[in-house]
């Protein structure tokens, strides 16, 4: 019934599955203006090439869903105008911290990460797909929208709540800070991509 | 544990309360070594769907002895450029990765059209 595709014009938007459409018309009739983008998390102009080039090829890609530039107050001026510049869409988040400071002086990237937490709030949003500055998107991957999920009624209860790729536990690189028990993740891999 | 680069979200305020109320956990948070990735992970341990990794192709997985066997350059939909340098400090000709070439001529294309666009602010 889900097609890639069919989602404006029919509503059968697979990720409120656990309610079919048909039994539940007013679902449909709000799915027919689903609201539906990419976003990413910018925080400096460091790493504001690599949202640009990632906006591009988004569009390259043939993608009928905007990429959303979620900008923090340590944002500059500079980098706003820029993206006024080139017609990319930019919205306003807080910078998410935990409350005790955790150290992460051998990776201090991870500072900047719980920002990216932030998506999860944009409930004027049916549905987002938070993505990294530092991608390049080589196919469209609209599919990633019509993905099946559980409602925001579910409260975060169900066994669909988000969706992701596994993360490489390999450490190619053996950073010593890295947990011990990172190793031989292939078997993970083999069901990531058999999934 | 999910990677944090790419992910498919249906928002919802009870979930990011969940989330919120997670900051102010300080134990939980002095065990989370990779962030809002270890945080997800954790809240919501087996209860998320995993993506085959063409959506969020982390450049390492392409290299030899790490998962060159499973990686198919013609497969990959969303190539992420984990770790540095990344490929905006990098030259054509001169990179540490291959895979950072493809950045770098997609990257010039979109330079060369801003331009003739009239837009050429150095970004």
């Amino acid at each position: 019934m889900a097609t890639t595709n069919g989602h404006e014009a029919s509503g059968a938007l697979p990720k409120k599955g656990i309610l079919s459409p048909r039994s539940r018309p007013s679902a449909t009739l709000r799915l027919a203006n689903a609201l539906i983008v990419w976003t990413t998390v910018i925080t400096n102009t460091s790493y504001l090439s690599g949202l640009l080039a990632l906006d591009y090829s988004l569009k390259q890609s043939g993608s009928k869903y905007p990429l959303v530039a979620l900008y923090t107050a340590t944002f500059p001026e500079e980098g706003l105008a820029a993206l006024e510049r080139r017609g990319i869409p930019k919205q306003a988040i807080g910078y998410l911290l935990p409350s005790k400071t955790k150290d992460y002086t051998n990776d201090p990237r991870f500072y900047d990460c719980w920002s990216k937490l932030a998506p999860f709030s944009l409930t004027q949003f049916d549905r987002v797909v938070q993505l990294d500055s530092d991608m390049l998107v080589l196919k469209n991957m609209d599919e990633l929208m019509d993905l099946e999920l559980d409602a925001p009624e579910m409260e975060g209860k169900g066994n669909r709540v988000f969706a992701a790729s596994h993360a490489c536990v390999c450490n190619p690189f053996k950073k010593p800070h890295y947990p011990k028990n990172w190793y031989a993740c292939v078997s993970r891999w083999i069901h990531a991509i058999s999934s | 544990m999910p990677n944090g680069g790419l992910q498919v979200i249906n928002p919802s305020a009870a979930i990011y309360n969940r989330i919120l109320n997670q900051l102010t956990n300080d134990n939980a948070i002095d065990s989370y070594d990779f962030a809002d990735q270890s945080m997800l992970g954790d809240l919501f341990f087996n209860r998320w769907v995993t993506l085959p990794y063409i959506y969020n192709a982390l450049k390492t997985l392409r290299m030899k002895g790490v998962h060159d066997a499973i990686w198919r350059d013609g497969r990959v939909k969303n190539i992420h450029y984990i770790l540095s340098p990344k490929p905006w400090d990098e030259k054509s000709g001169h990179t540490s990765n291959p895979s950072h070439e493809w950045w770098l001529e997609k990257n010039a294309e979109r330079l060369k059209e801003e331009k003739a666009e009239g837009i050429d602010d150095g970004f």
